[in-house]
């Protein structure tokens, strides 16, 4: 490789950016790293890494309780990896990019994954469809249909109310709390609230007319 | 109503169906893009309502929907300002008309002392506003109308709401009383609902049943 095309990734706290080789100065005691390897390599891959584990934290506390599964997370993640260093070859610094940057590539990247497990998937035969089949702890296999069962009939159940009802109260019954039903339907606060509140009521009485009450446990 | 069917008990009935996973979609799953916009809160409501209805039911959309739904959040959260601003948009014509049904309604507040309360705050503390008057499925004609509730302890401030059966907020007031003289206009007619917020001194609130008015 010719000196003029060589370049140097660097790396200071939050930086990420490649320079020319022949940019680099003199001084050899500096956080730059000639090539891909040294202290100065591992710093840019450390920064990355803390920005990438900090970044996981905040989306697993967003998503855990909304059926996010990690797997997809880290999936996603290694994208995001991938793209960050890309991002610095092309001269960027983090601080350059902004935090807005960091997500607009993971959504991006959570997009691309599902592209192409949906292309994947249409190829092929078999439907992976998976169940946990632990529904409480030391649960019997004969509680774990009865279980299933049990939630089947209240997804019908859910499946008769209005539908802006039905939406509220399964995204309610999933976890999602009322900011977010606020936000993705645009509607206020209170609004979705009432929905919520008077669409689990309805649930209620059509269980009641169906006949079906709690399983008895214990 | 089945009265041992409370909120957790019915999550934790609900919790098999949650745990069926599966990656493979049917003719019917909105792309990837639409499950993204619904997430964003982005286009009608109708295609909004459309797509989650679809997703929270079909365990293939319903995990994407959590993938893009815990990346985009993180994104609002770095740019509170844009959500505000975007919140604020879509909320005003709303926030607007809210607006002028309690300036109306607030015109019209009567607060009552002597025996009237007495007698209500007597009538003893309960762990959440329970609502005296007009009595659950009462119905009353537009005008004036006086809602009386039980006091709880601790509260800084009750909130009266009448909603229409959409869900609609048809009507808003605070008050530190157990007593609100409202006034229901023509377009509450129909029946409605009403009930009793109280927020709490440790900031918590309490939350009264929701009793039919029917406005005649």
């Amino acid at each position: 490789m010719q000196a003029k095309d060589a370049y140097v990734l660097t790396t200071t706290g939050t930086h990420l950016r490649l320079v020319r080789d022949d940019e680099l100065p003199a001084v050899v005691e500096q956080p730059y790293v000639r090539g891909m390897a040294g202290p100065g390599l591992d710093r840019a891959s450390s920064t990355i890494e803390a920005l990438i584990t900090r970044f996981r934290t905040m989306v697993r506390s967003v998503g855990a309780r909304r059926g996010l599964v990690d797997a997809d997370l880290d999936e996603v993640l290694q994208d995001v990896r991938i793209r960050l260093w890309q991002a610095g070859e092309g001269g960027k610094t983090l601080e350059e990019l902004g935090s807005s940057y960091l997500y607009q590539v993971a959504t991006t990247a959570a997009l691309d994954l599902l592209r192409r497990r949906r292309a994947r998937r249409a190829d092929d035969t078999d439907d992976i469809r998976e169940h946990t089949d632990v529904i409480t702890d030391n649960a019997s296999p004969h509680d774990a249909v009865e279980g299933r069962e049990l939630a089947s009939k209240i997804d019908a159940a859910i499946d008769t109310l209005s539908i802006d009802r039905r939406v509220a109260v399964r995204l309610h019954l999933s976890g999602w709390d009322r900011d977010d039903i606020a936000r993705m339907l645009g509607w206020t606060e209170a609004r979705t609230r009432n929905l919520v509140y008077r669409g689990l009521e309805d649930l209620r009485r059509r269980l009641t007319d169906m006949g079906i009450s709690p399983r008895r446990t214990g | 109503m089945s009265p041992d069917f409370d909120d957790e008990a019915l999550r934790a009935a609900y919790k098999p169906v949650l745990q069926e996973s599966t990656t493979t979609h049917g003719p019917d799953c909105p792309s990837e893009r639409e499950l993204l916009s619904a997430v964003r809160g982005e286009g009608n409501e109708a295609e909004r309502l459309r797509v989650l209805d679809h997703a929270t039911k079909c365990p293939a959309c319903r995990r994407e929907l959590a993938l893009l739904h815990a990346v985009s959040t993180a994104e609002m959260r770095a740019t509170p300002r844009a959500i505000r601003d975007i919140s604020w948009q879509r909320w005003k014509p709303a926030a607007l008309a809210a607006a002028l049904v309690l300036a109306v309604g607030l015109a019209s507040v009567v607060r009552l002392r002597g025996r009237d309360t007495e007698e209500i705050t007597r009538a003893g503390a309960d762990a959440r506003p329970v609502l005296v008057s007009p009595s659950n499925g009462a119905a009353v004609s537009t005008g004036f109308v006086r809602f009386v509730w039980r006091p709880i302890p601790g509260v800084i401030q009750y909130t009266l709401e009448i909603d229409a059966s959409d869900g609609t907020v048809l009507f808003s007031a605070p008050t530190r009383d157990t007593t609100f003289r409202a006034t229901i206009s023509p377009t509450a007619v129909g029946e409605n609902r009403w009930l009793v917020r109280a927020k709490l001194q440790d900031g918590s609130e309490q939350r009264s049943e929701a009793w039919v008015l029917r406005v005649r």
